[in-house]
């Protein structure tokens, strides 16, 4: 069955998410962490709860009929929620994960949402830091997600520190007495990137159709190569039903192929 | 004695903000915001003001600093989400015209936190191991006195005025939000804390007996709130929770007209400058019913 590159990474986080886990998807841009959560919720994880970070939903329902909506902060949301919770306590519970993106990523899992450029006149001004700084501090572990994989986001170092991925390195977080593990790995359009001992990037597997060189060539630093690099697991046929019956009916994730 | 009846026009309520003031508006992203109180900013040409959101924003902040209103922005996010970034904030920025508070969603929290409950500061995990503390000096790292472990201290955040959006009001100012409150309650708080005023906008005034009927449905209680203003559709184009959702084609066509100076002031003139009832005209009865959550 052919898929779109967001519906493989759909799937390939959902896989991630494990029975009885409690979790964000994050706000804005939310389609994929969303559709993973969901995905996994109708397949092996019946007791994950997700919460909508800014509306404070608690949404333990799984129901078919309520779409995939643009954001987490969408009214429509409330129809999957069992509980409704203020935003000043959303960060006051256990969170074992969270999804996010970034305008630029580095070699250590470190995440850039304010800008580029010299400070304060920034060249380009990003959205800002939104809850990234809290989330990357409190959660057990996290995924980072983009569409774009390119040397533009995949820098060496990002200029504006607004989430603590591997900080600079191994033992770095326990130093900072941060909660957690940190970034899990990242997924793109081509490839998972996971971190080796020393908490430097490297290249998990490649997605099918893509190459470890081309990765390379998109990557603006060094990544760790392993000696066998396997193929991404493409999304089942089982899971690409669910996923089109039950959790992107209209096709969202398949708008832009 | 009667009790006091809080009902304000936009246009009344509006007044009660000053150039210079730090006003906190309340909803987050795309939804609650009190547009039709933005929009009456704009024309009652308030200058140098300190935006605060609650705590992600979009046009909301975005508008008023395209209509020269605002000095310094306090939001941990002021962007369009899927449709893109913040025009004018962008561009503001890049040529130095507005300031920003860099911060967290936690700092946010804690510095209204701070405020409502009369303590110096608030403190954080949020912002450990980031940049945030260098690009903002108000953010301040220390170590705990239990376990030594480094934390960030967040000073108060006192806003002179604060404007919200609920669905419903009673004409004493209690305030019932359908879906999320977002910060809007510690908003209210904060801000009545340090003596500043609330402003409520609500599509709609319902009987103070339904209030009675139900209290547990009160979301702001009317002790937090000094004004009720009734606008129907007052947070287009963004949602209102429970009611109706944000006018996408409207958002885009606004973002659209902050590529260029002259369709920015067309959106001005055909969107801004008019009362709130005109607004609705423009946008269309029609249109604006087809939003409704059904």
């Amino acid at each position: 069955m052919k898929y779109s590159p967001d519906e493989l990474m759909a799937v390939v986080l959902s896989r991630e998410l494990k029975d009885g886990e409690v979790g964000s998807p994050g706000g804005a841009y939310s389609e994929i962490p969303v559709s993973a959560v969901k995905l996994a919720q109708l397949t092996h994880a019946p007791n994950l709860v997700y919460i909508c970070s800014t509306t404070g939903f608690i949404c333990s329902a799984r129901n078919a009929d309520v779409p995939l909506f643009n954001s987490t902060t969408d009214y429509r949301n409330i129809y999957l929620a069992e509980a409704v919770f203020d935003m000043e306590q959303i960060f006051g519970f256990r969170r074992d994960f969270f999804f996010v993106g970034g305008i630029q990523i580095d070699k250590f899992g470190n995440i850039n949402l304010i800008g580029i450029g010299d400070y304060p006149a920034l060249k380009l001004r990003g959205p800002g830091t939104a809850g990234l700084a809290i989330a990357s501090a409190i959660s057990k572990r996290f995924y980072i997600y983009t569409r774009s994989h390119d040397r533009r986001v995949f820098v060496d170092r990002v200029q504006y520190r607004s989430g603590v991925g591997h900080f600079e390195g191994k033992g770095m977080r326990e130093k900072l007495n941060l909660f957690g593990n940190g970034p899990e790995f990242v997924i793109t359009p081509l490839a998972v990137l996971d971190f080796d001992e020393e908490k430097r990037m490297r290249i998990r597997s490649v997605h099918p159709g893509h190459t470890v060189e081309e990765v390379v060539e998109n990557t603006g630093f060094d990544l760790v190569i392993p000696e066998k690099v396997p193929e991404t697991e493409p999304p089942s046929s089982r899971e690409l039903e669910i996923l089109r019956d039950k959790v992107d009916k209209a096709g969202v994730l398949r708008k832009d192929v | 004695m009667e009790r006091k009846e809080k009902v304000l026009s936009i246009e009344e309520s509006v007044k009660m903000i000053k150039s210079g003031d730090i006003v906190a508006i309340g909803g987050n992203a795309m939804h609650n915001h009190p547009m039709a109180l933005v929009r009456e900013i704009i024309r009652q040409e308030k200058k140098d003001l300190t935006l605060i959101g609650g705590t992600a924003s979009s046009i909301d902040i975005d508008l008023p600093i395209g209509a020269g209103c605002v000095k310094k922005t306090m939001a941990s996010y002021i962007g369009f989400e899927w449709l893109g970034l913040a025009p004018n904030f962008r561009k503001y920025v890049k040529d130095g015209l507005v300031e920003v508070w860099e911060c967290d969603e936690s700092h946010i929290i804690s510095g209204l936190y701070a405020a409502s409950h009369d303590l110096p500061f608030m403190h954080t995990k949020g912002g450990i191991g980031t940049d945030l503390p260098r690009l903002n000096p108000d953010l301040k790292i220390f170590r705990d006195p239990i376990n030594g472990e480094e934390l960030i201290a967040v000073p108060p955040i006192k806003p002179d005025v604060a404007i919200i959006l609920g669905q419903y009001g009673d004409v004493y100012g209690n305030i019932v939000h359908l879906g999320s409150v977002f910060l809007d309650l510690l908003i209210a708080s904060a801000t009545k804390r340090v003596e500043g005023k609330v402003i409520a906008l609500v599509d709609r005034i319902i009987p103070h007996r339904n209030i009675l009927s139900s209290p547990r449905s009160t979301t702001i209680p009317s002790f937090l709130v000094d004004a009720v203003v009734e606008a129907p559709f007052g947070a287009h184009p963004c949602s209102s929770h429970g009611l109706y959702s944000y006018d996408e084609p409207h958002l885009k066509e606004y973002i659209k007209a902050c590529s260029d100076e002259r369709t920015f002031k067309e959106y001005l003139d055909r969107y801004v400058y008019k009362t709130h009832t005109e607004y609705m005209e423009t946008i269309g009865m029609e249109r604006l019913r087809d939003l409704n959550f059904r």
